[in-house]
């Protein structure tokens, strides 16, 4: 066993001192690299070096990640990379005539009753895709939250070309429409 | 679907969208029925997923648990161990300075502490022209935001409130003239302005909290100042102020 592999099996046998070392040791450096290249605040980066640990161990667990080509700094490091270029394209985003994006919640008792009524539509909507189970969860956390395109789903999540992401896509979209 | 339509909806949601992709886009929406629907229902899953985290997809819970950062409520050692000089630093630097406020410093009134502690939100809005002459973000837009930027509050307030009423539905400019409000002491209106900005989904909602906090506090409304700043403080996604924030709160 080599010494990336290492790193693999001492995530299994001790997640949390694992992890702690990559909070640690990787996330000042990604945190650092992402502050020089492309000016983001630290705690927007604090919070993708985050999600690119939660992917990553979502990868694992779901058997995606088996063999490390790198370290696992590199490995998070190449997850953030694609997350934070979602997240700058998203910054800069400017909506369409009547995009609803952003409900505007009035005041009054009836925009009160009807943000209620909202509320409720997308609790329960969100159970649907939470009933999805993984990867279909992830997949469309990380399109419709994160906005990331299909290519930077396949490099984050370890499939092997957009085409495969955008028909799982599909099937879940399909599910959430029939249910 | 057809795979053109595909295409562009998949830009729109990635926010990669050319400009003479958008405008093909509202073409198309326009024409049609199907892709409207299929574009709204695929919002409602933006508003659905827009506040869920990955970590409820990790069956494993020690797994689950181990990729909770360090900082925050949730400090691991890691963090501890390679902070904790600093924080004694940070801690004895706060007694020095407490200490000298307290022989050398006049108690500030409540006002004084809040307007020390509104911080300055940088303008995260990006303005461009979607292709057509009617999509075209309008002059006083630019103009409005410009003072923002200037920090100019106490005319970007009326400019921004202008373009409130013009596009109530864009609650980023709601956002931006409660900021604008606290800036200039005008409480009253910045809750007007910001408080449902603060109940709605919306990129700027967790931050919401902080400035209502503040124009709750400069309207003599404590207990809800402490609680929405309570809840800011708490908030699970990154927290800016939070120094400001816990500041107001321990000497509320």
């Amino acid at each position: 066993m080599n010494g990336n592999q290492n790193e693999l099996e001492a995530f299994r046998k001790n997640p949390n001192q694992t992890v702690s070392g990559l909070y640690q040791n990787c996330r000042p450096k990604f945190i650092g690299w992402g502050k020089d290249a492309t000016r983001t605040s630290v705690h927007d980066l604090a919070d993708i070096f985050q999600n690119a640990v939660m992917i990553m161990v979502l990868n694992l667990e779901s058997g995606r990640l088996t063999e490390l080509v790198g370290t696992l700094c590199t490995y998070l490091f190449g997850i953030g990379k694609n997350l934070l270029q979602a997240f700058r394209r998203k910054q800069g985003r400017i909506g369409l005539p009547g995009d609803d994006a952003f409900p505007y919640v009035k005041g009054t008792d009836a925009g009160a009753e009807e943000a209620m009524m909202i509320q409720e539509s997308e609790a329960h909507l969100w159970a649907r895709v939470d009933a999805l189970g993984e990867p279909g969860r992830s997949l469309l956390i990380l399109t419709y939250r994160d906005g990331l395109n299909s290519q930077e789903i396949a490099d984050v999540l370890g499939y092997s070309s957009p085409e495969v992401v955008r028909q799982l896509r599909k099937r879940c979209l399909d599910k959430l429409r029939k249910q | 679907m057809e795979n053109r339509s595909e295409h562009l909806l998949e830009a729109y949601f990635a926010h990669s969208l050319t400009e003479a992709e958008a405008a093909e886009l509202t073409s198309l929406l326009q024409s049609d029925q199907d892709l409207a629907a299929e574009i709204r229902f695929r919002q409602q899953i933006v508003r659905a997923v827009q506040d869920k985290s990955l970590r409820a997809g990790i069956e494993n819970p020690d797994w689950a648990k181990a990729t909770i950062p360090p900082s925050g409520s949730g400090a691991g050692p890691a963090i501890k161990r390679q902070m904790w000089s600093r924080y004694m630093y940070a801690a004895a630097a706060v007694v020095v300075v407490l200490v000298f406020a307290w022989f050398f410093i006049p108690a500030s009134s409540k006002a004084d502490l809040i307007a020390s502690q509104t911080a300055s939100f940088p303008n995260k809005m990006t303005f461009k022209s979607l292709g057509k002459e009617a999509l075209t973000v309008p002059p006083e837009v630019i103009q409005a935001f410009n003072l923002y930027d200037q920090q100019n509050y106490s005319a970007a307030a009326p400019a921004i409130e202008k373009i409130v009423s013009t596009y109530p539905d864009i609650v980023d400019y709601r956002f931006y003239w409660g900021v604008s409000l606290v800036h200039i002491q005008q409480y009253a209106q910045a809750i007007n302005a910001l408080e449902p900005v603060s109940l709605s989904q919306n990129d700027y909602q967790t931050v919401s909290l902080y400035y209502l906090g503040l124009a709750y506090a400069g309207n003599q409304e404590t207990d809800k100042a402490k609680t929405t700043l309570q809840r800011y403080v708490n908030a699970p996604d990154g927290v800016t102020y939070r120094k400001q924030a816990l500041h107001i709160l321990n000497n509320l």
